[in-house]
């Protein structure tokens, strides 16, 4: 007999009596966009973002775009830009040094700063994590309260591939110090809008 | 004395890392709180989880099946393991097929559990834990000491000298930045030669046949993205029925494990990105035998975030090596001898019964009544150890006679008052090491209330 056979008519002789799922439906939360928005930039901010709010600004996007990048990674930075689409040349992240990965999530969550990003906006998985810093254009419309609205707007579209993101990579792996900046982005930026 | 009692007694003969192991990990537990305190729904959210996974192994099978279906459809190659062996030989296949020489992996347990890295390096393949403190411990040459935490147990200065000798940071720097900026450097070089990547699973969708893997570091995705190939390995108890469920899970596991709200990165892997290749490697060793035991089954809820054992008194002050198992702590202690009785039948008694374990666990085990369960297993078994076992019976016959008990307990307050000190602080009471016992009282309860009635 196969494992997968065997194994299979194991748990089939050992598993316990069927106990039903329990209702998801308590889980709803009833809030205001504005405490969405003040509990989102909150908790980023705990996770070590750097939250810019646009919300209520005229500001340009693309133009402020622009002068933070010049600004805070160098004038001629290396930006892995998928604002405009996801046909964008392959880049060589293991001999190429890419300052900033930018893109704009389709969910961000007000609970945790997790914001979801998949395939559509990662025309190479790694530039999320194989660039230097991470930038996310984040629309307030965007915002739900929990994961549990968060996964009913994933399950519309789960894709190749999908990562929620609540920072920049961290380790508390000697002597329980948070040192930012681990294996994945160094820092990570918040454009709200 | 117990192979835990005696790893203990090595890990608290240094008394300012105990008290530091302690305090970090009480530390960690606080945070915890302050973070389960801020979601009102806290013990709704604990009572779906644990009756999620109640539905899961009721009807793992019918699960499996559906994740193998929905996964093979999206181009991913399932594999099942009946035991550690076969799953190390299901990966050593993969990498023969590959000409692998490179590895590199993210946190797992469960490879842990098999022995991979033993077996991959006996056959002459590099294999590189990417998890900092994974790292740390593998150029230690020693396991994790707990399953969120692998170096816990490790100061800066030694981190400082390891990195020294191994990758050649500044002597004497023990900075956490500096060295971890290092390690990073260190890192980035092997991910980018590696052959394939391996990665632990946190939780598989039986609907949608894809596998989500958390972490803070972002290795797992460095990892996976840069490799050809990557391998899933995931115990066959980590399936949830749907997406939806995710959602309860996500939002229970790194507040239970860190306090963190989230951890930074969960991804969630569906497809192999165009031109590479997705393994998912279904692992049993044992699990079905444990889900056969009506009263150890709920050890299989885990998810594996640690609150039990940043919270046990026995964990912080013995270390997780004191544990010698794969999984230390009260969960360990549950899941162990379910493996092998004989080799862990002193870890049941590693615990106070104290209780706190079962009210932080995420999905509700009821890890100390399986701890005071396990204990009668192994009396049953014949695994305790003849000195307990005659103790015991001794206590069995007093605690059965009202009239030796009065008299044992009289007799016990007066040789109290009575003895000289070096009779009662010797090498033969293991109560009076390192502390003080108690005034004896001037009466037994029995009598104090018998007083009290004729007053």
């Amino acid at each position: 007999m196969s494992s997968r056979a065997s194994i299979l008519e194991k748990i089939r002789n050992n598993k316990p009596e069927l106990v039903e799922l329990p209702d998801l439906s308590i889980f709803t939360h009833n809030v205001t966009t504005e405490n969405l928005i003040d509990t989102f930039i909150e908790v980023s901010t705990t996770n070590a973002s750097t939250v810019v709010n646009l919300v209520n600004t005229e500001t340009s996007l693309e133009l402020f775009l622009a002068k933070f990048i010049a600004e805070n990674f160098g004038e001629h930075s290396k930006v892995y830009n998928t604002l405009n689409g996801n046909d964008i040349p392959e880049i060589d992240f293991k001999t190429t040094h890419v300052d900033v990965f930018v893109a704009l999530p389709k969910i961000a969550v007000a609970e945790n700063g997790c914001m979801w990003i998949t395939n559509e906006q990662l025309p190479q998985r790694i530039s999320a994590f194989g660039s230097e810093n991470t930038l996310f254009i984040v629309d307030h419309k965007n915002i739900v309260p929990t994961m549990h609205q968060a996964y009913s707007k994933v399950k519309e579209n789960i894709g190749e591939y999908g990562v929620f993101i609540a920072g920049p990579s961290k380790t508390a792996d000697i002597e329980q110090s948070l040192v930012i900046g681990a294996q994945g982005a160094v820092s990570n930026t918040i454009i709200l809008i | 004395m117990s192979i835990h009692a005696q790893k203990a007694k090595d890990f608290i003969a240094n008394e300012e890392r105990t008290n530091w192991h302690d305090g970090a990990l009480w530390h960690v537990r606080n945070k915890r709180d302050i973070s389960a305190s801020g979601v009102p729904e806290w013990e709704a959210l604990r009572n779906t989880a644990s009756q999620i996974k109640d539905n899961v192994l009721s009807n793992l099978d019918t699960y499996l099946i559906q994740f193998e279906a929905a996964a093979k459809a999206n181009g991913v190659h399932i594999h099942w393991a009946a035991n550690g062996n076969e799953h190390n030989a299901i990966i050593g296949d993969i990498i023969d097929k590959h000409n692998a020489r490179k590895i590199v992996k993210s946190k797992s347990m469960l490879t842990e559990e098999c022995g991979l890295n033993h077996f991959l390096e006996d056959n002459g393949i590099e294999i590189i834990d990417t998890d900092l403190g994974e790292r740390i411990i593998q150029m230690r040459n020693e396991p994790p000491s707990h399953i969120v935490l692998p170096a816990i147990h490790i100061k800066k200065e030694e981190v400082g000298e390891l990195f020294h000798a191994q990758l050649g940071t500044e002597k004497g720097n023990a900075d956490p930045t500096y060295l971890t900026k290092a390690a990073r450097t260190h890192l980035q070089n092997k991910f980018f030669e590696a052959d394939i990547a391996i990665t632990g699973v946190n939780f598989a969708i039986a609907e949608t046949g894809g596998v989500v893997i958390c972490t803070n570091e972002g290795n797992a995705d460095m990892g996976c993205h840069a490799a050809p190939v990557h391998i899933h390995c995931m115990g066959m108890e980590k399936i949830l029925p749907k997406l939806e469920h995710l959602g309860v899970f996500t939002r229970l596991l790194a507040r239970s494990a860190t306090g963190q709200p989230s951890t930074i990165y969960t991804s969630h892997y569906h497809k192999p990105e165009s031109s590479k290749e997705m393994h998912i490697v279904i692992v049993d060793n044992g699990r079905s035998e444990q889900l056969a035991k009506e009263d150890f089954r709920n050890s299989l809820k885990c998810i594996r975030c640690g609150a039990c054992m940043n919270t046990c008194p026995i964990y912080r002050r013995s270390g997780g090596h004191s544990y010698h198992a794969t999984i230390p702590g009260p969960i360990g202690a549950i899941l162990q001898p379910n493996r092998d009785l004989k080799a862990y039948s002193d870890l049941p008694f590693a615990s106070t019964l104290c209780g706190s374990c079962s009210d932080v666990c995420p999905v509700k085990i009821n890890i100390h009544e399986q701890l005071y369960k396990w204990r009668q297993e192994i009396y049953k078994n014949n695994e305790l150890p003849k000195s307990k076992v005659t103790s015991l019976k001794i206590a069995t016959k007093v605690f059965k006679s009202p009239s030796t008990y009065d008299f044992l307990g009289k007799f016990a307050r007066a040789s109290m008052k009575a003895l000289p000190r070096f009779m009662m602080y010797n090498k033969f009471n293991d109560w009076g090491k390192h502390r003080e016992l108690p005034q004896p009282p001037k009466q037994s309860f029995k009598e104090w209330y018998k007083n009290k009635n004729n007053e």
